[in-house]
């Protein structure tokens, strides 16, 4: 007696949304189906059971099939990390969990009818073990599900066998293609590749027209999974001084005047993802510019640069208590009558307070305004609303005053912040450019010292 | 400052292990409702607060919780995974920058979602972990202080050592800690069994006394227990380490830890008791090795070895097959049988003996101990031999035996045999019960042609044991074998009946199961060892056939299967039925749980298994005003009575700077919540009938002090005082001693029935079930200048002593030792020697605080978490008023939520501290007693002596009159009078009876009349009782008691009736 999967492939299912996997029994007397389900640890541990045992009855009407949806179990796994330290040598990439390999194992639970009971294996090692999946946390919008299969929902975002020869595959973002950005910005890709042996390559545009050929920027990826790669100037740059090779493709006075970014596969070097353009601007004095990186709802990372005007500030509570001072004026006024009260420690010296602030609490925070932006940019940038993970780029420079190295010019520093806003325009009424603001608060209250 | 709240999970591992699961997201901490409360316990909230809390919450449903809680948020989770959020499996502590601040149960008590998991709802159930608590739980008699676990013999030896040279001061003091457990006082418990030679007096004997235990000790053991260090300076005077709570009869035995967890005391005590057991690993009713397929279900009668753990099978008659005796060839497999030993098989040919006579001694082979409470159990061993001597039968005939009559024992191997040496001479009761498997192999006119007696035997005096004696000779045990008792014995014997085979009426050639059962009581002696013999005995033949034939008996064990004796055939020719197993075979020693000179006793399972440590705790904190305050840190419990629990001025905290005005702070009056009335008093007596007796006789009870505030409060009256003890009377025990005189041992009386005179007359039986007991001990005291006849006397041997172990509730006026400090346990004052009572000492400071009318002020406080570390409650606070002047100093009633976790204030309850002086109202008590009531009562003795006896409750300090205010006149109260308080009577004379208002009574021993307003009593006694002279309130006049015809006598000498003329009115007079 076993049970048949009727809906369960070895495919990548978005998370974010339900999918559901069925099964038959082909015991009359199985009422339930008893699972578990296992992570794979790709840092070692192998598969991890990771739920106790779940019990699923028949489905409502049906006789012999149990449906489960796991997705809200699977998210729990799912995690994310924005890689913020990129070495000179090799791009810093990430793949543990931010998509998820997982395992079902199933079993049957028999009703007895000679002890009345129910039963089933408890040794989870002689359970059924269905074929791997994995999840992805993706944010399919109904809207992009329209006659697609469960697992054909992140078919956009990661490559695979489905998207292998037609340059579709597109990073986890929903950014646009093209893109300006600034010449020290730094900036990170989110790829989600099935296949091993993908690498980063660009093709450079420099200042003087001549756009180079296909150039490796990233070592081989080996293996399945996201990877983050750094694609800013700054951080190409010390990508290419690390190889040694930087001279080749960028002087100070011939730099970069865009490039295209994508992955290729390390045995053809044929491009197997869609092509992503930064064209690059010098944007001057840069401390009234605040970069905004976040987690997007492709569970990849973006970032974009709030040009317009910002304001700080520092937002504060606090109760108040107050201690007794004495209410009286004795003597302390005739500066003759030195017997009576003290000259200094009297209630009502001018140091003396009688009230004190409790409970103080303090937050910073600050407004943020974008240059004029197409609507485009705006769809894409009102994902910071819905987003919960967003960090403000530390950049006027002061942190790093104790560790000022030279060769950590790539590293960036991020803040967690609050976006306040609620509500953002993402298509201004006649379809012009528009300006974004946003209200921001620190996450973390300022420490206050009592 | 940043306060970080930390919320962990984690769980126990090996009952001591903490493992921590991880840390939980929470929402904003600010909104953790964590709050701590600091107060003190005293008499009133002792039980209040148990320090139990639960703190529901919502925590969010973040991945990293999901994981956490295993997603205990599925509805799909199998049952099983899901109990351990719902009990109490999962711990919880929380921390506020590093501090764990709470610990408890971490349960799960819903959880929300929508399309999406939103949130748990979860609820922190603290830890019990406080004293009170901890205490709430534990019977006292489960202590486990070490020294109240030692064994000790119970003897004069003991109470000799205990009572050396301690006099009054010199009791556990000034030794910190109690340098003794406990004390064995005299007390009167019932009557004297033990007359002194001459019997002029009664002796003190051990016999009849119990341990007292020091209640400083049971303190500190149960806070220390509790995880708890005491602080006390109270505890530390002379007072209380005097104290001492004597062992109420009916707990002093062996049953009464029995009771512990809701059981019924124990009449009997298992002394020793072991049972046989021959288990070879074959299991249970399995032939053994028995390759022989048919054999399975018969027993064999002739074996080839008997050895002490296996009986081995030689097939029968070494024949080919045979249809009826099995199926295995010559020389073939055998059977192997387990859960059985043998005796041995005798044999004889044509001449059987002329008499019964017994083989050999084979000491019973008990091996599996149940239960040796003196450790005077030997339990038999045995050593099996290997398989290579399983066909030796050179081991036959080693006995010897009377000529001609071969004697097969095969029963050669070193053991030990099992016996039980009597530690103290006592009624024991023995129960040996075995079962047997008998063969015989002929047929016999008679029964018994196969005897197997069982003999309990009592050795007595022998020496030079020998341990492992395995020659069956009678007496070869010991080299001087000493004197032998058969206690009992019992023969088990083979039915008579025609021969066997083929199922149905034969006798022989089967075996048959027999059950034997030996119940002896008696007394053994100290020093005597009881052992039981089985053995077989050769039965006289002279209803011979004129066959020789063998018999042969095997002791079972309780997994002997039926089956095993199924031979030839499985039904057939036994009385044990079909698939049942063999009876144990035991051997058991009971006695009853009194406890005997010399039997071994620990303490603690004397103290009370139905009173809890919390009880006892606040039993004396009713009894001493005590108040108690916890700091939960250092784990340390400081506790004062009221008057010393608060500090110096001078160590007062100042918290002007703490106080916030930003909020109000209400000042109220507590006037209304004290009550007018008060009385302080000792538990209501149940079972102590005497004092019983005597507290009818009073308006208050003994011991007790009724207090009256006057006007100006509530008009209620409120009863105090201990929840736990109740008072005990004391007298002078005349019994005690030779002659009697005013200095006469100075006792407690505790006993279940009124007795008149009970100085001199036999007390009723010796009762229990009584209240428990709060007494001083005050070691050894001079009987007066009589004799008397102790225990402990003669280094333990007993002899005529002139002094006496005392514990006290009081003294009268005995002759104090020269500066010895005599307690006062009464709540009034002593109006013999005028010591403080209870009340004086520990309560009437509190009342006058409190009439003195105070202030309660709640105001609240900036308190940070250094204030809380340091916080002591029984500093005082120092609060400045206005321009630094006007302070104020007050006690700390309670801090109210605490919230560690948040920078603000502080809810403080605080209580004005006064300094009491002359212009506070005074409680008023009423008269006391006369301080110096010369008043003996003057008893004859048969010898013409006249001697007294300070009889103490002719004015006993609790006779409390009425007041009199209301109008009502006051009742005068001599000797035995019983009458309402209040009620407007005169009661003059001695032992009065009325309970009519108004009602004016005179003499003595007068007959109740309810019509009557002026009775004069008449009678001698009890008895007796009648009215000399009764004027009814309708004004006739009654001149004797029954009598309805006053009459004279004329002149004649005729009786006449007596007239009166009223008016024209002729009355008879009745």
């Amino acid at each position: 007696m076993t049970l048949q999967a009727l809906g369960h492939q070895n495919k990548v299912y978005d998370t974010s949304r339900p999918y559901m996997f069925k099964y038959r029994s082909t015991d009359p007397q199985c009422v339930n189906m008893v699972y578990v389900l296992q992570i794979y640890d790709s840092l070692g541990a192998g598969w991890t059971t990771v739920t106790k045992p779940m019990k699923q009855p028949l489905e409502w009407s049906l006789v012999d099939e149990f449906w489960v949806d796991l997705s809200m179990l699977t998210t729990d796994f799912v995690e994310f990390d924005i890689v913020t330290k990129l070495d000179a040598n090799v791009n810093r990439i990430f793949m543990e969990y931010h998509e998820v390999n997982c395992k079902l194992l199933i079993t049957e639970e028999i009703y007895d009818p000679i002890t009345q009971m129910l039963e089933y294996e408890h040794d989870i090692n002689l359970w059924q073990q269905q074929q791997t999946f994995y999840v992805a946390e993706m944010g399919t919008s109904h809207e992009e599900t329209f006659n697609l299969a469960q697992h054909h929902f992140t078919y956009p975002y990661h490559l695979w066998a489905h998207n292998w020869s037609d340059e579709t595959c597109k990073f986890m973002t929903d950014m646009p293609l093209v893109m300006e950005e600034c010449l020290d910005d730094n900036k990170v890709l989110s790829f989600n590749s099935h296949l091993k042996g993908m690498y980063l390559t660009i093709i450079i545009t420099r200042e003087s027209g001549a756009t180079s050929i296909p150039i490796r920027a990233s070592a081989d990826l080996m293996g399945i999974g996201v990877y983050q790669i750094g694609v800013g100037f700054p951080q190409l740059k010390a990508y290419f001084t690390a190889q040694g090779t930087l001279a080749t493709w960028w002087t100070a006075t011939n730099g970069w005047s865009k490039i295209q970014y994508m992955m290729a596969d390390s045995t053809t070097n044929t491009i197997r993802t869609a092509r992503y353009t930064s064209n690059f601007s010098v944007c001057g004095c840069n401390d009234e510019h605040v970069r905004l990186w976040w987690r997007n709802n492709r569970n990849g990372v973006d970032a974009f640069t709030f040009k317009g005007a910002n304001a700080q500030y520092l937002a504060s509570k606090f109760e108040i208590y107050q201690k007794p001072l004495g209410f009286r004026r004795h003597q302390a006024e005739d500066p003759l009558d030195s017997d009576y009260t003290d000259k200094q420690n009297n209630s009502f010296n001018q140091k003396s307070s009688g009230q004190n602030k409790v409970n103080i609490e303090a937050h910073k925070e600050m407004k943020v305004i974008s240059s004029w932006e197409n609507k485009e940019k705006m769809k894409w940038i009102a994902d910071l609303l819905i987003s919960n993970q967003v960090y403000v780029e530390l950049r006027d420079g002061s942190h790093f005053t104790w560790f000022d190295d030279p060769t950590r010019f790539a590293d960036f520093h991020l803040t967690p912040v609050i976006v306040k806003n609620t509500r953002m325009k993402t298509k201004p009424l006649n379809n012009t450019f528009s300006k974004i603001e946003l209200d921001l608060r620190y996450a973390n209250p300022k420490t206050v010292i009592k | 400052m940043a306060q970080e709240v930390t919320l962990e999970i984690y769980h126990i591992e090996n009952k001591t292990r903490e493992v921590v699961n991880g840390k939980l997201d929470i929402y904003k901490s600010d909104n953790l409702p964590l709050s701590l409360q600091f107060g003190i316990k005293n008499i009133s909230n002792l039980s209040e607060s148990t320090g139990s809390y639960s703190k529901t919450f919502d925590i969010p449903a973040t991945k990293h919780n999901n994981k956490l809680l295993q997603h205990a948020i599925r509805d799909q989770l199998d049952p099983s995974a899901v109990t351990k959020w719902l009990d109490t499996t999962v711990k919880c502590r929380v921390s506020v920058n590093g501090r764990i601040l709470m610990t408890g149960s971490f349960t799960i008590k819903s959880y929300t979602k929508n399309a999406k998991e939103k949130a748990y709802k979860i609820t922190l159930l603290g830890d019990n972990n406080n004293w009170v608590s901890i205490m709430d739980g534990r019977m006292m008699c489960e202590t486990t202080e070490p020294e109240l676990n030692q064994v000790h013999d119970w003897h004069n030896g003991l109470w000799h050592w205990y009572n050396a040279n301690r006099k009054v001061d010199d009791v556990n003091y000034p030794v910190g800690m109690p340098t003794y457990d406990i004390c064995i006082p005299i007390i009167a418990w019932g009557t004297y069994m033990y007359d002194h030679v001459p019997a002029n007096w009664k002796q003190m004997r051990l016999e009849e006394q119990t341990p007292a235990f020091f209640i400083k000790k049971l303190v500190n053991a149960f806070f220390q227990e509790a995880g708890y260090n005491v602080n006390s300076n109270f505890m530390n005077t002379k007072f209380f380490k005097k104290l001492v709570m004597p062992t109420d009869p009916s707990r002093f035995n062996h049953g009464n830890f029995s009771t512990l967890g809701g059981g019924t005391n124990l009449t009997t005590v298992c002394v020793a008791e072991a049972e046989f057991f021959n288990d070879t690993g074959a299991g249970h009713g399995v032939d053994t090795m028995c390759t022989c397929q048919s054999c399975t279900w018969q027993m064999p009668h002739t074996f080839k070895k008997w050895d002490p753990c296996l009986l081995i099978w030689d097939f029968p008659y070494g024949g080919p097959y045979n249809a009826t005796w099995g199926s295995c060839p010559q020389n073939g497999p055998y059977a192997v049988y387990n859960h059985c030993a043998g005796t041995m098989e005798v044999k004889w040919g044509w001449s059987p003996p002329a008499a019964d006579d017994w083989i050999a001694n084979r000491f019973a082979r008990y091996n599996e101990e149940k239960c040796d409470l003196y450790g005077k159990q030997q339990v038999a061993e045995w050593q099996c031999e290997p398989d290579t001597n399983w066909s030796d039968q050179s081991q036959e005939d080693k006995a010897s035996s009377a000529a001609g009559y071969p004697v097969g024992m095969y029963n050669v191997y070193p053991m030990k045999y099992h016996f039980w040496d009597c530690p103290i001479t006592a009624t024991y009761t023995i129960e040996v019960k075995t079962s047997v498997a008998m063969f015989k192999s002929s047929t016999a006119n008679s029964n018994g042609k196969g005897k197997v007696q069982i003999k309990l035997k009592m050795i007595e005096n022998a020496s030079g044991w020998n341990l492992t004696d395995n020659s069956m000779m009678q007496n070869a045990y010991a080299s001087t074998p000493g004197t032998e008792t058969d206690l009992d014995s019992e023969t088990v014997t083979t039915p008579n009946g025609s021969a066997g085979g083929g199922g149905g009426g034969g006798t022989f050639n089967h075996w048959h199961y027999r059950e034997s059962d030996i119940l002896w009581t008696g007394v053994v002696p100290a020093g005597a060892r009881i052992v039981v013999e089985w053995r077989n005995i050769r039965h006289n033949n002279t209803d011979n056939n004129g066959h020789g034939w063998d018999a042969k008996g095997i002791i079972l064990d309780r997994e002997f299967a039926k089956w095993d004796a199924g031979y030839p055939f499985a039904s057939s020719h036994n009385n044990m039925l079909y698939g049942t197993t063999a009876r144990p075979t035991t051997f058991k020693i009971t006695t009853g749980t009194e406890i005997n000179i010399g039997d071994e006793v620990t303490w603690h399972e004397y103290l009370p298994c139905d009173i809890t440590m919390k009880s006892f705790i606040a039993g004396l904190t009713g009894l001493f005003n005590l108040y108690w305050y916890t700091d939960e840190v250092s784990k340390t419990v400081y506790v004062e009575p009221y008057d010393e629990f608060y500090g110096l001025k001078i160590d007062a905290v100042d918290w002007t700077k703490k106080l916030d005005l930003n909020r109000a702070s209400e000042t109220k009056f507590i006037t209304d919540m004290i009550a007018r009335n008060a009385l302080y008093k000792y538990l209501d007596p149940s079972k102590d009938e005497y004092l019983n007796y005597e507290n009818s006789l009073l308006d208050y009870p003994h011991h007790s002090q009724f207090v009256d505030l006057g006007a100006a409060f509530l008009n209620q009256l409120k009863t105090y005082g201990t929840s736990l003890f109740g008072a005990t009377w004391m007298i002078h025990d005349n019994q005690l001693v030779d002659l009697i005189d005013p200095d006469t041992p100075w006792i407690p009386l505790i006993i279940g029935e009124y007795v008149a005179d009970v100085e001199t007359t036999p007390k009723p039986e010796v009762g229990g079930g009584y209240l428990p007991r709060i007494l001083s001990y005050e070691g050894m005291q001079p009987t007066g200048t009589q004799s008397a006849w102790g225990g402990w006397a003669n280094s333990g041997a007993g002899s005529d002593t002139d002094i006496y172990p005392r514990a006290i509730s009081f003294v009268d006026n005995i002759t104090p030792t020269t500066g010895q400090e005599h307690a006062n346990l009464a709540y009034h004052d002593n109006p013999y020697t005028g010591q403080s009572g209870l009340y004086s000492k520990f309560f009437e400071g509190l009342l006058q605080d409190l009439i003195a009318l105070p202030r309660m002020r709640i105001a609240y406080f900036y308190l940070t978490p250094r204030d809380i570390a340091e916080l002591d409650l029984r500093n005082l606070v120092w609060l400045k008023g206005d321009g630094d002047g006007n302070g104020t100093y007050w006690k700390i009633h309670k801090i109210v939520d605490y919230k560690p976790h948040l920078d603000t204030v502080t809810k403080v309850e605080l209580l004005q501290y006064q300094i009491r002086d002359n212009s506070a109202p005074k409680p008023k008590k009423p008269p006391g007693p006369p301080k110096d009531p010369k008043v003996f009562d003057s008893k004859k003795r048969t010898d013409g002596v006249v001697t007294f006896n300070t009889g103490n409750k002719k004015f006993n300090a609790d006779k409390r009159s009425a007041s009199n205010e209301g109008g009502q006149s006051v009742s005068a109260v001599m000797r035995g009078n019983k009458a309402p308080s209040n009620n407007g009577n005169v009661v003059m004379g001695n032992n009065l009876v009325t309970r009519t208002p108004n009602q004016i009574v005179l003499g003595q021993y007068n007959k109740e009349d309810k019509d009557a307003i002026l009775i004069v009593g008449g009678g001698v006694d009890e008895s007796t009782r009648r009215n000399v002279l009764t004027v009814k309130a309708d004004g006739s006049m009654y001149l004797g008691s029954d009598s309805d015809n006053l009459m004279t006598k004329d002149s004649s000498g005729q009786y006449i009736d007596l007239y009166t003329k009223e008016s024209d009115r002729i009355i008879k007079l009745k």
